[in-house]
């Protein structure tokens, strides 16, 4: 995890003592990003605000200095909903405002509880749960963009997507990770675009490994999931033509998925055996390895990526080349810190990747200002200044 | 007494051996030449089941085949096999293991078959470059540790299949393992006071062990019990998968990587010393020494019915677990002199068959 100095950012002024309830769904010893995300909130937050964190779970990693109220995981459904509206409007009675993580399994309470205690309540979209779910349990293969025009004929996925819309309409604000999610957001869950603020998550996914780590000149890391929205073959196929000048050319393809035959057979046809591995999952320590040792991150995805490769690839100084579309264009344009290809034109790809892993200086240059890119947008710096004004126009209305 | 021991094991897995032959033989299955799984140390375990190697007659598909007509093994084999189709169909389980194909399920004549597609490997685990096995092993924690039964439904669904360890539990156990060493060796002032120190570790740290429990785990986590083929690990033995403390399947491969590969023990007790919270790390170490109270009983009890070189060599296996339980009480590596002599004195008593039964096993 980055650290940051917490006196530095209210030095700036932000010095407003607020009573904020983080209200989550997930939080450690859970693994996943909004569980993690959630806890180095309410530390960061803590350090100068009254910070009460509400989950549900078991038992909980304990921080110091820390407030954290956990309502029983193991009690049915509808038990677990009421104890956890029940504690939140307990909480509420003595905060100012409550900060939500998600809009789907604790939306709902968190609404009843945003109209019976009248106070403000911001839900942060972290990700679409009805997607995320419907993902997983393969009843989408599409992107969101697509999922949520067209979701799946299951009755609980709908249900899940209208309980996320209802939340969304009846928050006071909403918070979303790019501008490009709140375009999405406003679209088809019909949620007013002037209720949604764009504020970056912070990238601090960085691993620590005990081995050592070399750049390898010509090794070129794509990721999955292996479906067609993230243009997989049109990297091997990038691949295949640097084949002549680039022989020991690698292409590390990671991620599980239905394609992964047909871009097996697709590696077969153009006779790159030797030059492309699919590893299928890994770990987020060879992820991070991965990213370390390889010249360019080269992102095809059509659309949003739910693992945010793009940032860790920043972290990581390591060089992204990546589709030139809308959200592309909001994470890597602002300080240069990445190229784009066009997606219509595939000798482009081929014409980047070919400079970047000619020019080595190519290469350094976009990973000094993707370091100024992460502490420009994608810092707890930055992240924290957005909530603070966020929170504080909340509480002068 | 301890010759009754390996005699009737060897009596009881010739009869079953000749009745398995046969019964595979109607079914359309052969047995290969040589079956290390039958041979060596195997009679120790008291587990009346024959692990044959094979090929399927109509294609000559490798095969691996569970044999057993003792009813105790018989719902052993039940419940392993009911945890692999509810792994496949739990829909928390998203990230999981692959499993050999399961080729045929039958009873017959009284006894088990259960019969799954021999998975090949480019090469043993230990035979790959230290970051490969680094990521294989952090791979399959991972897929281990995105199981956690926390919910009411999860919960429903795993009490009827696996075994649920709780910190009690763990505490229990190790109070059981520790009375049943005294009782062999209770002249040993220093195993004792080593064993209460374990005690006293686990007793002052059970909310540690509960907040990390409800994880699917692999207690006997070794690298004989899994195969790596291309980027898929396919888990051989789902016997031993319970919900604990998700550092329980670490734990027992630190432990073994401590005698098989430094570098690996090291390697990932720096990765979760440097990137997870500090009271996961102490979670692994309060499993690394559960796991090792664990293999000291399982070496006591075998003293009754090890014979010759093997009564020797486990007398010495308690002596080295010990020391490095020692080690990890107190947070430091094993001394290497200690592992190496360890090593020499295995290795000279180590019989034949059980020489053959360790080749390309790890």
């Amino acid at each position: 995890m980055s650290s940051f100095s917490i006196d530095y950012w209210y030095s700036l002024g932000h010095n407003i003592f607020m009573k904020i309830i983080v209200a989550t769904p997930l939080y450690p010893p859970e693994g996943e990003r909004i569980a993690v995300y959630s806890r180095q909130l309410a530390k960061n937050l803590g350090a100068k605000h009254q910070v009460t964190v509400l989950t549900y779970g078991y038992k909980i990693e304990p921080i110091n200095n820390l407030q954290v109220v956990v309502i029983d995981k193991t009690k049915p459904l509808p038990i677990r909903l009421f104890n956890y509206a029940k504690s939140l409007l307990a909480l509420a009675k003595s905060h100012d405002l409550i900060y939500v993580q998600n809009a789907g399994a604790i939306g709902l309470p968190a609404i009843l509880v945003k109209y019976l205690s009248r106070k403000p309540v911001i839900i942060n979209f972290f990700e679409d749960e009805a997607f995320k779910r419907a993902f997983h349990q393969s009843l989408t293969d599409q992107p969101l963009e697509v999922f949520l025009k067209h979701p799946p004929a299951n009755a609980k996925i709908k249900r899940i997507i209208k309980v996320q819309g209802w939340v969304l309409r009846h928050a006071s604000l909403i918070t979303v990770s790019s501008e490009y999610l709140a375009k999405l957001l406003s679209e088809n869950y019909k949620v007013s675009p002037e209720k949604i603020v764009v504020n970056h998550l912070a990238e601090d996914r960085e691993e620590k490994l005990p081995l050592p780590v070399l750049k390898n000149r010509h090794q070129i890391l794509a990721s999955g999931p292996l479906l067609d929205s993230s243009g997989l073959d049109k990297i091997i196929q990038a691949v295949a033509k640097l084949k002549e000048k680039f022989a020991d050319i690698q292409l590390i393809i990671t991620g599980q998925g239905q394609k992964k035959k047909q871009l097996m057979g697709l590696v077969q046809k153009l006779k790159l055996d030797s030059n492309v591995k699919f590893l299928g999952r890994v770990s987020q320590a060879e992820n991070w390895y991965l990213l370390k040792t390889s010249s360019v991150y080269v992102h095809n995805f059509s659309g949003w990526d739910q693992n945010d490769q793009i940032t860790r690839s920043l972290l990581a100084k390591t060089s992204v080349l990546a589709q030139d579309n809308v959200l592309n264009q909001e994470i890597l344009s602002k300080n240069s810190s990445g190229l784009l290809f066009s997606a219509t034109k595939p000798e482009d790809l081929v014409s980047q990747l070919d400079k970047i892993l000619t020019v080595e200086s190519l290469g350094e240059g976009l990973t000094v200002r993707a370091s100024q890119n992460l502490v420009d947008n994608f810092s707890w710096e930055f992240h924290l200044n957005n909530l603070n004004s966020i929170f504080s126009s909340l509480l002068k209305k | 007494m301890a010759i009754s021991y390996l005699k009737n094991w060897e009596e009881f897995r010739d009869q079953e051996l000749i009745k398995a032959t046969l019964l595979l033989e109607q079914l359309g299955f052969s047995l290969d030449t040589k079956q290390v799984h039958i041979s060596g140390e195997r009679y120790l375990t008291g587990n009346r089941k024959l692990v044959l190697l094979g090929f399927r007659n109509s294609d000559q598909k490798p095969v691996v085949m569970k044999v057993s007509s003792d009813p105790a093994i018989i719902s052993e084999i039940e419940d392993e096999r009911r945890s692999r189709n509810i792994l496949k169909e739990i829909n928390f389980a998203y990230h999981i293991f692959s499993f050999p194909p399961e080729i045929l399920y039958t009873h017959k004549q009284g006894c088990v078959i259960f019969i799954t597609e021999f998975i090949e490997q480019e090469m043993t685990f230990l035979e790959r470059p230290l970051a490969e096995q680094f990521f294989i092993a952090l791979k399959a924690f991972e897929a281990q540790e995105a199981i956690h039964a926390t919910t009411y439904e999860h919960a429903n669904i795993i009490k009827k299949v696996f075994g649920i360890f709780t910190a009690q539990i763990y505490l229990e156990k190790i109070k059981e393992y520790s009375r049943d060493i005294e009782i062999v060796f209770q002249d040993d002032k220093n195993l004792k006071g080593v064993l209460d120190r374990a005690h006293e570790f686990i007793a002052n740290n059970l909310e540690t062990i509960d907040i990390y429990s409800n994880f699917l785990t692999h207690w006997d986590f070794v690298p004989h019990n899994f195969r790596v083929w291309g980027s898929e690990i396919y888990l051989l033995d789902h016997a031993a998968l319970r919900f604990g403390n998700k550092y329980e399947s670490w734990a027992r491969f630190i432990n073994f990587m401590t005698l098989y590969n430094e570098k690996l023990e090291q390697a990932l007790l720096s990765y979760v010393k440097n990137n997870r919270d500090q009271s996961e790390y102490l979670s692994l170490r309060l499993m690394r020494v559960f796991r090792l109270v664990e293999i000291i009983w399982y070496y006591t009890n075998t003293l009754v019915k090890a014979v010759g070189d093997l009564h020797t060599l486990n007398q010495k296996r308690i002596i080295f677990w010990t020391k490095v339980l020692e080690s990890v009480l107190a947070d430091q590596p094993v001394s290497r002199n200690i592992v190496e002599e360890y090593k020499r004195i295995r290795d000279n008593l180590r019989s034949p068959e059980e020489k053959e039964r360790q080749k390309k096993l790890h």
